[in-house]
Parts: structure tokens; sequence; C-alpha cells
């Protein structure tokens, strides 16, 4: 029969995409994670924010998106036109792929991995390749610097990233998310590795390029950095991407840091989107407080203090391991 | 890569509107050249078909920012041809314009440079100070920035009553701020990795471009027209030479706070000092006689001259103005040379240019 490859549980798992945790959820909390943002950073600067649209300004970034829908797409004479508009799509897609592992709690994940957390890296790896085909796709020398300035920064980055998650890998004995955060019932890992969760929170912050290492979109030097060609809905993908990505980069930290969905008497999920939101409000308040770096200072903190500082924590959480919690 | 060049502006974010060509090998910028003229009015040329009063409107436009100092050159140039001597009230009044006009000047600069260096939050905290500024401005002339409060002859209004001490009141306020700013910017690691040793100017430098003004004494230049050439009723006031000499971007943030400062215990001193009520405008012939005037003062950016020629008519002959502005940013090709791509918001915000002043 045909209709035996839809069983249940592939059907349940489609609805989780379409629905929660995926694409509809994850609009409403970009667009929600934007105005929070927004708000955030309008009360340290002293502003009132978003106020008109809606209460609060709540739909103020609904309203921004409908204006960038309506937008001319502008695709500029001398880009590699198909490259230009491929571009911003996959780098959606890309967003959207690392939230099917993620566990929003023991039993409500789209997609169970045993080896989810080595998923979720691969896939952040592959945006400083589109984020330079972006650049270079554009056709103008701004866009063109900020694509490399983009690959350079995420590609030594990374490195950090990926070894700022093995303590926690350790310490659980397993790349399962859903085991790392079975394994925090006791301690959460923050408490165990503290420095692996700092050189993560960092490295996450220049993967996502935010202040203070948002030298790509640099906007006083580089006007707004492989971005600065796109237009309308284009430029909105690219916008929607890097908040899904900044979610996937906070979800994660709760996963191996902050121990996911355990807490007490609210439901799990609740837990784990209070944790995640947590997260990034930690990082907008540190984008209002902070100038940003120049790219060699970038590099040179990333290779000569975070990279030693990610493999000293390997050591460490062995030593944790092997003391504790035996 | 081989090398490119990049223009750097007139529609870009972190310039004015004016174009840096910048030849980039690399990440590293090889030689940046300014290319100026966009915002040409061509005020010197208006001054000549209005008469002396009338110009008033059009010279506080050279910069917007300090349109009171370039107010103050032109009316002191002015009453040299006249040969009159204003009410001394008047005088001191024109210093309290000046100064505050300083520091709502400098608290913007420092809170658009801040923030072209990615610090979101101080670009709206010294803007919001600012208002503070505007506001006593609003009450003392009825207008925010184009104040049009400096005549020929003295100043139009008197202080409002209770002035002196909402102006206290606003001084003692920005004080307090000020310790902010020092522990929020000058303490930063991030803001002092990005300014400290970058873009140095030389002592040797700054006396061959005729580089005047903040970026002058934080070079250790020791240049304050206030006390070298004092005019108006600075000889009264007590006050020192403002001095760093570093030359990097780093002092020249700094020295500028440090003149905020002055500015504050100036303000003080003007106003403890105040003579009493008397006329403070003196009503001068719309004809001057023939003759000439020359007038500078220090302004929030350097040395702003005026020249008045007059041939006996309504309206003067010829007025030459000479900018701070222009003379500060000729030595942008010396200090942004082989410099990182990022450095160059940092060096060119520090030189503070105002480009209308620029361009006149």
């Amino acid at each position: 029969m045909a209709f035996e490859i839809f069983s249940n549980e592939l059907t349940v798992a489609i609805i989780k995409a379409v629905i929660f945790p995926g694409v509809l959820f994850q609009l409403v909390s970009v667009l929600m994670m934007m105005w929070f943002e927004r708000k955030v950073m309008a009360r340290i600067h002293m502003r009132y924010g978003p106020y008109y649209v809606g209460k609060f300004g709540l739909l103020q970034t609904l309203a921004d998106l409908l204006k960038l829908l309506l937008k001319e797409i502008i695709v500029p004479l001398k880009s590699r036109k198909l490259l230009f508009i491929a571009v911003p799509v996959l780098l959606l897609a890309s967003a959207f792929t690392p939230v099917a592992v993620i566990p929003f709690s023991e039993t409500w994940y789209i997609f169970r991995f045993p080896y989810s957390a080595i998923l979720v890296i691969a896939i952040l790896s592959m945006v400083p390749t589109l984020e330079f085909l972006a650049g270079w796709a554009g056709g103008s020398k701004y866009s063109f610097i900020g694509g490399y300035r983009a690959a350079t920064q995420q590609v030594s980055y990374e490195v950090s990233l990926f070894l700022s998650i093995l303590p926690s890998v350790i310490l659980a004995g397993s790349m399962d998310l859903i085991d790392i955060t079975k394994a925090q019932n006791q301690y959460w890992f923050i408490l165990l590795a503290p420095l692996a969760a700092f050189t993560y929170f960092v490295a996450s912050l220049a993967e996502l390029e935010r202040i203070p290492f948002d030298i790509p979109e640099a906007e006083s030097e580089l006007v707004f950095g492989w971005k600065t060609d796109y237009s309308g809905i284009l430029f909105g993908f690219q916008v929607f991407a890097s908040y899904i990505f900044t979610f996937v980069e906070a979800a994660l930290f709760t996963v191996l840091f902050l121990g996911g969905w355990i807490g007490p008497f609210l439901p799990p999920i609740i837990w784990f989107l209070i944790k995640t939101y947590l997260v990034f409000f930690v990082m907008v308040v540190v984008r209002a407080g902070l100038p940003r770096f120049r790219l060699d200072q970038l590099l040179n903190f990333g290779w000569k203090i975070l990279f030693p500082l990610a493999i000293l924590n390997i050591f460490l959480a062995v030593l944790v391991g092997d003391l504790i919690l035996i | 890569m081989p090398e490119y060049k990049l223009h750097y502006g007139p529609q870009h974010p972190g310039t004015h509107p004016f174009r840096i060509l910048l030849t980039v090998d690399g990440d590293v910028v090889v030689t940046a050249e300014p290319h100026i003229g966009y915002v040409h009015r061509g005020i010197e040329k208006l001054c000549e078909y209005r008469s002396y009063i009338m110009n008033i409107p059009v010279i506080n436009r050279a910069c917007f920012m300090e349109g009171s100092f370039h107010e103050h050159a032109y009316a002191m140039a002015v009453e040299q041809i006249y040969g009159v001597e204003i009410p001394q009230r008047a005088k001191y009044l024109r210093v309290l314009a000046g100064e505050l006009s300083r520091i709502h000047s400098l608290l913007s600069w420092f809170g658009g440079y801040v923030s072209e260096l990615g610090f979101s939050t101080m670009y709206f905290w010294p803007w919001a100070d600012r208002e503070y500024i505007l506001d006593l401005f609003e009450e003392l002339t009825g207008a925010r920035i184009s104040t049009t409060y400096i005549l020929p002859g003295g100043v139009r209004w008197d202080l409002p009553d209770g002035f002196e001490k909402r102006v206290e009141k606003v001084m003692k306020y920005l004080e307090g701020r000020l310790a902010l700013y020092d522990k929020v910017v000058f303490k930063n690691e991030i803001f002092k990795a990005r300014t400290k040793d970058v873009g140095v100017l030389k002592p040797s430098d700054v006396l061959k471009y005729g580089v005047t003004g903040p970026m002058a004494r934080a070079s250790g230049v020791k240049m304050d027209l206030r006390i070298d050439a004092p005019y108006s009723i600075y000889d009264e006031i007590e006050m020192d030479y403002n001095l760093l000499d570093g030359g990097d971007c780093y002092d020249r943030t700094k020295i500028r706070l440090m003149d905020i400062q002055q500015s504050i215990d100036i303000i003080r001193q003007v106003l403890k000092k105040l003579p009493g009520k008397e006329k403070v405008m003196k009503k001068l012939p719309i004809k001057a006689p023939v003759g000439e005037g020359y007038a500078r003062i220090e302004s929030a950016r350097g040395i702003h001259a005026y020249y008045v020629v007059s041939n006996g008519d309504r309206n003067p002959y010829r007025v030459k103005i000479r900018g701070a502005s222009f003379n500060n940013m000729s030595v942008l090709p010396l200090i942004a040379k082989n410099v990182k791509m990022a450095d160059i918001p940092a060096i060119l915000g520090s030189i503070d240019v105002c480009p209308a002043d620029l361009d006149r």
C-alpha cells in the first residue's frame, strides 16, 4: 500500500517540522526575537524602541517583513545572478535544518540522531562558504571584502566553537543532544565546565557576526558587508537566517551547558524556551555594551587566546569528569 | 590580490558628504586621498550680497554644529570695521553661548565617533545629554541649532530669569555623565585596542599643516587661542592648556572630553563674573566705514578666522573664512597611511571634520 510510507511517526515528524519547533514557530520566534532585541537595545539606549504598531510595538517586525516582501528585488548588473539569488535561499534552508535535531523536551524533537551535536556544527560550518559566495556574487568591492572577512572570521572561530562543545560531550559520554541533556540531571555542565561555556559563548558570537565581532558587516567601513547589494525579501531571508542561527546557537548553549529542558514545575518545553531566550538576552546586552574589534585583533584573540582555552577545556573536562561524576 | 581603489563615500554610512579615495592592498590601506566639495554652498560669495547683519543666518550655517563660533568670529571682525566696543555683559554672554555650543558640538562628535567603532549605545547617550544644552539654547535664543544669537554690536537677548540656575543644573548633570563615559568608554579594552597608537600625528606635522584645536593639543602642541591671544573676555577667565602627548585616536578622543570639562568650568566662571544688567546690543549703522577686520576664535574644532573687507557699502566687499576642518582634514593622507581598513573610520572620525565647514 502506498499509504504505508506515511507512518504515524513520519506524520508526526512532518507536523512538528511545519508547526513546532519547525517553520511556523521559527518565523514567529524570529519576529519576536527581533522585537525583543530592538526593545532591549532601545531601553539601554534610553529610547522607547518599537512603539506604534501593535501593543508595545509587537507587530513592528511583522510590518517590516511585509515591507521587505513588497519591495522590488534588485539584482545588480555585474552580479553573478543565479548565485546571487540562490545564496539567501540556501542560507535560510541551512538555518532551518539544525532545528530538526534540537530536543525541546525528552520526547519533543523532529529527528533523533546519535551524532546530533556534530550534525549541528557541520551545518553551521556551511555558513562561511555561503556568505563568501554571497559577497563574491554581489560583484561589488564592499560586499566582496565583507564576504572574505566573514569567511576568515567564521573559519577561525569554528575551530574554537567545535572544541568548546567537546567538554559537554566528554562529560555526558555521548554525542546525542538528548543524552547530553539527560546527563545534566544532577549538575548543569555550566557548573562543571564554566570555561567551556565562556569559550562557546564567545565563539558563537563571532560565528553569528554579532557585536563585538560584527566585522563582516561593519557599517562604518563596509556599508553592510556581504549583504550590501541585497534588497527586498532576499535581504529579508538573510536577516531571518541570521536570527534562526542565533536561536540555534542559543538553543545549543542551553542544551550543552544549561541543562536543556530540565527544570522544576513548568513544562519542559517552556523551560527550554526560557533558557534559550535568556542566552539571547545576554547576547543583546553584550551587543549594546561593546564596540567592535578589528579583523587582525579578532584573529589574534581567536587563535592566541580562545583556541588554547578551548583545548585546555577538554583536559579540564576529562579531569572534572574523573573527579566528580564517578 | 592586487591593489585596488575603493571609493569611500560620499554615499557611505561611515563618511560625511565627502569622498575618500582609498588604495587598498588586501586589508591594508596604502593611501587615502580626501576629495571634498560635495556640500560647497559658496557662503563667502553669498555674504557679498547681503548686509552685515543679514549675513548672520548664512554664516552660522557654515557649520551647523558650531554656529555660535562662526557668528562670534564674524561679529568681532565686523566690529573692527565699525570701530565699536560692545558692552561688557554682551561679551560675557557671547562666551557663554560659545562654550555651551562647544559642549554640544563635542558631545555630538563623541557620540558619533564611538558609535562608528560599533558601540551603538554611546551614540544615544551623549546625544541625549546634548538635548539639555539645546534646551538651554532654545530658552536663551528661541532656536536650538541655528541660534543666530551673536550679532555685530552685541547679542540679541539678555538671559531669561533664573537661567543661571538651570545652566548650573545641566553642568552638574554633565559632570556626572563625563565620569560615566570615562568608565564606559575610556576603560573599555576594545576601545583602547581600536584607538591606541592608531593614526599618530607628530607635533612637527601639526605645525607644518596648520592643524589647530583639540587635534593639535592631543599631539602635545601648546595651542589654545583662548590663552595665547585672548579675545573677548577670555583674559579674565582662569584656565589652563589641556594637553596630551600621544597624538593617537585615543588621546584625540580623551582631550575632547577634557575640553567639555574645561568648558563647564569656564561657564561657571562666566556666570559668576557676569556684570550687572545693561543693554546687550549696540545698534550699528547700516553702512559700514571703509576698512577691514580680522578676527579669530578657538572653536570646538580649532581656529576659525574671518577676514572682512568693507568699501563703505551696505554689504561687505569680501568675506574670507578660514575653517578649522579644512586644515585638520589635510593631515588625513599623512596619518592614514599603511593602516588597516578598519582603522579608517577610527582615524577619520578622530579628526572631527565638519563637512559643511570643510567646503563652506
